[in-house]
C-alpha cells in the first residue's frame, strides 16, 4: 500500500514539472509570437514580448527587433536606444547601422556632433567589420610585426616592412581600441522625449529654455539622486531629472 | 532817390524789428499773499530763448530761495520757478529777472509786490510749490518710465539671449551679471516711483472733475470702423494747459479683443501745442500701439490710468475714456478660399536650396510675403496638390517690420521638405489672396512653380510603411531562427591581450634564439680557445705545485668545454661517442681524434686511479695543447671557408 502511494506521489510530481515546465513559453515561441504581433501592426504587444525573451538585452537581433517595434509605435527615443544597444553588440551589423542611421535622421532639429573628425572616422572603419575581425586583423599584424623586427638586421625586406607593419599595428590597434571604447562606453543616454528646456544647476531651479529633441544622445559626466550633469553633442553642459533619459 | 532810400530805410527797419524783436517776460507768483510757513513760487516766463544767452536772478531780501526748476519747450518758450520762503511779515517786492539777449541790449521782467503775513496766505498748495510743477518735470517722470520699459526691454532680451543661445561659460557670466544690473536699475527706478506716490498720498487729491478741463488723457485710434485683422494705430495721449510732473501709468489697457504691437516712443518724447475743442493744450504722447481687431462687433478699447501732479489741480488721477471700434467682416471673405486673414498690399516670393536631391536629403523651401499691412496676423497660405512622395514640414514663421512702421516689412514661411522616392517633382503655385485696403478688393497672388529632381539616396533603398502610413526608410525586423547572445568581443579578453603581447615579445626572442644557434652553429667562437688556454695554464701551475687530481681535472675540462662549445654541443649531450662523431663530422683527422679520446681517458684513469707521475702528466699537459692549437687552426680554417 506504501509502494502504491509513494508511486502516485512520483507520479503527481512528475505531472506538475511537466505542467510547469509548459506553463513558461519558450523563448523560441515568444520570438516568433512577438514577430507576428509586429507583423500584425501590434507594436505595443510586440514590444513586450521581445522585453520578455530571457537575456533579450544581450542579444542584438531582439535589441534590433525591439527598436523597430518602439520606432513604428512613434516612440523615436527609445527606439533610437535599443538601435543603439543593438549597435553596440553588433557594430558591424548592416540593418542595425541603417535602422539607427534612418532613426537618427527622424530627430528633430538634432544637435551637431562637434567631436573631434578623426574620432569619429575612426568609429566609422571600426564598424567595417566586427571587432573579433579587427582582433585577428591586429594579432596577425603583430606576427609580421615581431618577425619583421626579429629579422631586422638578416632579412633586407625587414626594412621597410618594420615600419610598415608598425605603422599598420598602430593604425588597427586606435580603431579598435576607440571602437570598443565608443561602444564599450557606460556614460551614454538617450533623451527619451522632446524636452523644451534643461538646467543650469544641480538643483533643477534654473531653466534653460532651449530645445533638446528626443532621442539625442547625451553623455552623463556626473549622476547624483534627483539630477545628472550631462553634455550635449555639442559640448554645452546642463543638468537633468534622471528620469528623462535612459543610458545606452 | 530819397523816396528810394526812405522805403529802403524802412524796410531794414521792419527786417531788423522783425529779427530783433525782443523776447517777452513775464512774472507771476502763486500768490500774492502768503502765510509765514507758507513758500512762495516765483515763475518767470519767457518767449523765443534762441535770442537770450544769459540771465541774472535777481536778489530776494526778505526771502530765503529753497528752490529752482527750469523749464523749456519745443516752440522756444522758457520758465524758470523760484521758490522762496519769507522770513518777515509786510509787503515785498518781488523784482524780475533781467535777461541778456544777442544783440547786446537785456530785458528785465516786471516787479510783482507780495503780502507776507502771519498763519495763512491764498497759497494754492505749500506742497505743490514745494514740488516746482513744470513740464519738465513731466518730462523727468516721462523719461524715468520710458527708461524702465527700455531696462525691461533689455532684460527681456538678456533673458531670451541666456535662454536660447549656445554661450560659453565666460559670456553666461558676463550675461547674468549683466541681469542682474538690470534688474537692480529697475529696482531702484521702481523705489522711486514708489516714493513719489507716497508723496503724493499726503497730498489732497482734487476731484478729476475739476482736472478733466485741463488734464486729462485719450485713447485716440487712427479709425473707430475697421475690418477683422484691419491695423488701427492707437496712441495714448496727455492733454494738459496747466504743469504738471511725476506722471505715472497706473494701469495699461487690456485690449482683449485686439491684437496689439507696440510702436517705440522716442525716449525723450516731445510735448507739442495742440488745440482740441477751441482749446490750447501742451499734449504728450505716452503709448503707441498697432491693434488689430480679432473679431466683428463693437469692440472696446479699454483705459489707460495715469496719475500725476499738476500745477493747478494738485495730484489728479485719471483715465482715458473707452473708445469703441466698429469692426466688421470682409466682404465675401468665405468666398475666398486662399484668404489667410492678410490685409493691406504685399506681395510674393519663394526660394529653394537646391532643385537636386537625394531621397536622403533635406530640402528648404522659403515663401516670402512682402508689403504693408498686418504681418502679425496672417497665416500661412496654403499649399495643395504636392505628391504624396514630398513631405512639406510645418513652417518656422518670421516677421520682420521697419522700426518705426510696424506696417511695412515682410513675413517669412520656411518649410523643411524631402522626398522617399526617386522622381521628378514639383512644387506648384501657391496662391495668396490678400484683402487690398486701399482698393477694397481681394487679391490673390501666385508663386511660381519649382521642379525638384530627386535621385535615390543610401539610407532609403529598403523601404517599410511606419506608424504614420507614410513611406518611411527603415528596414525590416529579422524573422530568423531564435537569435543567440552577443559574443564579448575577443580583443577585451585577457588571453588576446597576453597571446599579442607573447607574440609580440616571443616572436623575436625566439628567432633571435635560432639565429644565436646558428651562430654557434656556423661560428667558431675566439673565446672559448682563450678561456682552454686559461685552463692549460692553470693545469701547468697545478702541476709545479704537486697538485695531481686538480691537474688532470684541469686538462680534462680544458678539452671538454673546447670542444663543447667549438662544436656547439650541450655538456649534457657530450660523450666520447658523440665527440667522436662530431669531430669526424667535422673532418678532424682520426689520429687526432684517437688521440683526445685516449687523452680524456687517460685523465679519467689517473683522476681516479691516483697515478703520480710527473713525466706523464707534463706530457699530457703537452698533448692537451697540441690537440687544441691542432683543432683551432682547423675549426677556424673551416669557418673561413663557410
Amino acid at each position: 500500500m506504501q509502494k502504491l502511494r509513494r508511486i502516485v506521489s512520483i507520479s503527481f510530481l512528475f505531472c506538475l514539472s511537466i505542467i510547469g515546465v509548459n506553463a513558461q513559453q519558450h523563448p523560441d515561441q515568444t520570438w516568433i509570437s512577438a514577430n507576428q504581433q509586429f507583423e500584425q501592426g501590434d507594436y505595443s504587444t510586440a514590444i513586450l514580448a521581445y522585453q520578455s525573451i530571457p537575456d533579450f538585452e544581450k542579444k542584438p537581433k531582439v535589441l534590433y527587433n525591439l527598436g523597430n517595434a518602439y520606432f513604428q509605435s512613434g516612440q523615436l527615443g527609445r527606439a533610437i536606444l535599443n538601435f543603439e544597444r543593438a549597435y553596440r553588440l553588433a557594430p558591424s551589423d548592416k540593418e542595425i547601422k541603417h535602422n539607427l542611421a534612418v532613426a537618427k535622421a527622424k530627430i528633430q532639429n538634432p544637435y551637431s556632433d562637434t567631436s573631434f573628425f578623426l574620432k569619429r572616422w575612426w568609429i566609422q572603419i571600426f564598424s567595417v567589420f566586427s571587432p573579433n575581425v579587427w582582433a585577428v586583423m591586429l594579432w596577425l599584424l603583430a606576427l609580421l610585426l615581431a618577425f619583421a623586427f626579429a629579422w631586422r638586421k638578416k632579412k633586407s625586406f625587414a626594412k621597410w616592412a618594420l615600419p610598415l607593419f608598425a605603422v599598420l599595428f598602430i593604425l588597427i590597434a586606435s580603431v579598435l581600441y576607440l571602437g570598443l571604447n565608443t561602444i564599450q562606453s557606460k556614460n551614454d543616454a538617450i533623451v527619451l522625449q522632446n524636452l523644451q528646456q534643461y538646467f543650469s544647476d544641480p538643483n533643477l531651479s534654473e531653466t534653460i529654455d532651449r530645445f533638446i529633441p528626443e532621442g539625442t544622445q547625451i553623455k552623463i559626466l556626473e549622476s547624483k539622486e534627483g539630477a545628472v550633469r550631462f553634455q550635449l553633442p555639442n559640448g554645452v553642459i546642463g543638468y537633468l531629472n534622471p528620469t528623462l533619459i535612459e543610458k545606452i | 532817390m530819397n523816396k528810394k532810400f526812405a522805403i529802403l530805410l524802412t524796410t531794414l527797419l521792419i527786417w531788423s524789428l522783425g529779427v530783433w524783436s525782443a523776447p517777452q517776460i513775464t512774472t507771476s507768483v502763486n500768490a500774492t499773499k502768503i502765510g509765514m510757513n507758507e513758500v512762495l513760487a516765483v515763475t518767470y516766463k519767457a518767449t523765443d530763448l534762441s535770442k537770450v544767452v544769459d540771465q541774472e536772478l535777481p536778489k530776494y531780501s526778505d526771502f530765503v530761495q529753497i528752490g529752482i526748476s527750469q523749464s523749456s519747450s519745443s516752440n522756444g518758450d522758457y520758465a524758470i520757478t523760484v521758490q522762496l520762503r519769507p522770513t518777515k511779515t509786510g509787503k515785498f517786492v518781488i523784482p524780475g529777472i533781467k535777461l541778456f539777449l544777442k544783440n547786446g541790449s537785456s530785458i528785465t521782467a516786471q516787479s510783482i509786490v507780495v503780502n507776507v503775513v502771519q498763519g495763512k496766505g491764498n497759497a494754492v498748495s505749500n506742497n505743490n510749490q514745494q514740488r516746482g510743477l513744470s513740464p519738465q518735470d513731466m518730462f523727468d517722470q516721462m523719461d524715468q518710465q520710458m527708461t524702465l520699459m527700455q531696462l525691461y526691454s533689455k532684460l527681456e532680451l538678456v533673458k531670451t539671449y541666456l535662454e536660447s543661445t549656445e554661450l560659453s561659460k565666460y559670456d553666461r557670466d558676463k550675461l547674468k551679471k549683466y541681469k542682474a544690473k538690470l534688474e537692480s536699475e529697475i529696482k531702484d527706478i521702481k523705489e522711486n516711483y514708489a516714493n513719489s506716490n507716497s508723496r503724493m498720498e499726503d497730498i489732497d487729491v482734487i476731484p478729476d472733475m475739476n482736472a478733466s478741463e485741463g488734464f486729462f488723457v485719450r485713447a485716440i485710434p487712427s479709425k473707430t470702423t475697421a475690418l477683422v485683422g484691419e491695423p488701427i494705430t492707437l496712441t495714448y495721449k496727455i492733454f494738459a494747459s496747466t504743469s504738471f510732473s511725476n506722471g505715472v501709468i497706473q494701469k495699461l489697457p487690456e485690449l482683449k479683443d485686439f491684437v496689439s504691437k507696440d510702436l517705440p516712443i522716442p525716449a525723450n518724447p516731445k510735448a507739442k501745442r495742440e488745440v482740441y475743442q477751441g482749446k490750447n493744450y501742451i499734449t504728450l504722447d505716452i503709448k503707441k500701439s498697432i491693434i488689430f481687431p480679432s473679431h466683428t462687433g463693437e469692440l472696446t478699447i479699454d483705459p489707460i490710468m495715469l496719475s500725476a501732479a499738476t500745477e493747478n489741480y494738485g495730484t489728479v488721477s485719471v483715465q482715458s475714456p473707452d473708445v469703441k471700434i466698429n469692426v466688421t467682416n470682409l466682404p465675401q471673405q468665405e468666398q475666398q478660399p486662399a484668404f489667410t486673414g492678410a490685409l493691406g498690399q504685399f506681395s510674393l516670393g519663394t526660394a529653394i536650396n537646391t532643385t537636386k536631391m537625394s531621397t536622403d536629403d533635406v530640402g528648404t523651401f522659403t515663401l516670402t510675403i512682402g508689403g504693408k499691412g498686418n504681418f502679425d496676423i496672417f497665416n500661412a497660405p496654403q499649399i495643395s496638390g504636392l505628391s504624396p512622395h514630398l513631405l512639406l514640414n510645418s513652417p518656422s514663421v518670421s516677421v520682420q517690420t521697419d522700426s518705426t512702421n510696424l506696417l511695412l516689412g515682410k513675413k517669412t514661411f520656411t518649410y523643411q521638405f524631402s522626398v522617399d522616392e526617386a522622381g521628378e517633382y514639383e512644387i506648384p503655385a501657391i496662391p495668396f489672396t490678400y484683402f487690398d485696403t486701399d482698393n477694397n478688393q481681394f487679391v490673390t497672388l501666385h508663386s511660381e512653380p519649382i521642379k525638384i529632381t530627386v535621385s535615390q539616396g543610401e539610407l532609403t533603398k529598403t523601404t517599410t510603411k511606419d506608424n504614420t502610413g507614410q513611406v518611411g526608410k527603415m528596414n525590416g525586423i529579422f524573422k530568423g531562427k531564435f537569435p543567440p547572445n552577443a559574443t564579448q568581443p575577443w580583443a577585451t579578453s585577457f588571453v588576446f591581450l597576453a597571446s599579442l603581447l607573447l607574440t609580440l615579445l616571443a616572436v623575436p626572442a625566439f628567432v633571435n634564439r635560432k639565429n644565436i644557434q646558428a651562430q654557434v652553429k656556423t661560428q667558431h667562437p675566439l673565446s672559448s680557445h682563450k678561456i682552454a688556454k686559461a685552463r692549460l695554464k692553470k693545469a701547468h701551475d697545478l702541476l709545479h705545485q704537486g697538485n695531481a687530481a686538480a691537474f688532470y681535472e684541469e686538462i680534462s675540462k680544458s678539452i671538454w668545454l673546447y670542444l663543447s662549445e667549438s662544436l656547439g654541443i650541450s655538456m649534457s649531450h657530450l660523450n666520447k661517442a658523440e665527440l667522436e662523431q662530431k669531430l669526424s663530422q667535422t673532418g678532424i683527422a682520426p689520429t687526432a681524434i684517437r688521440q683526445t679520446i685516449n687523452l680524456i681517458t687517460d685523465c679519467e684513469m689517473a683522476l681516479y686511479a691516483s697515478q703520480d707521475q710527473v713525466g706523464q702528466k707534463e706530457k699530457m699537459l703537452d698533448e692537451a695543447t697540441t690537440l687544441i692549437s691542432l683543432y683551432e687552426q682547423q675549426l677556424k680554417s673551416k669557418h673561413a671557408k663557410a
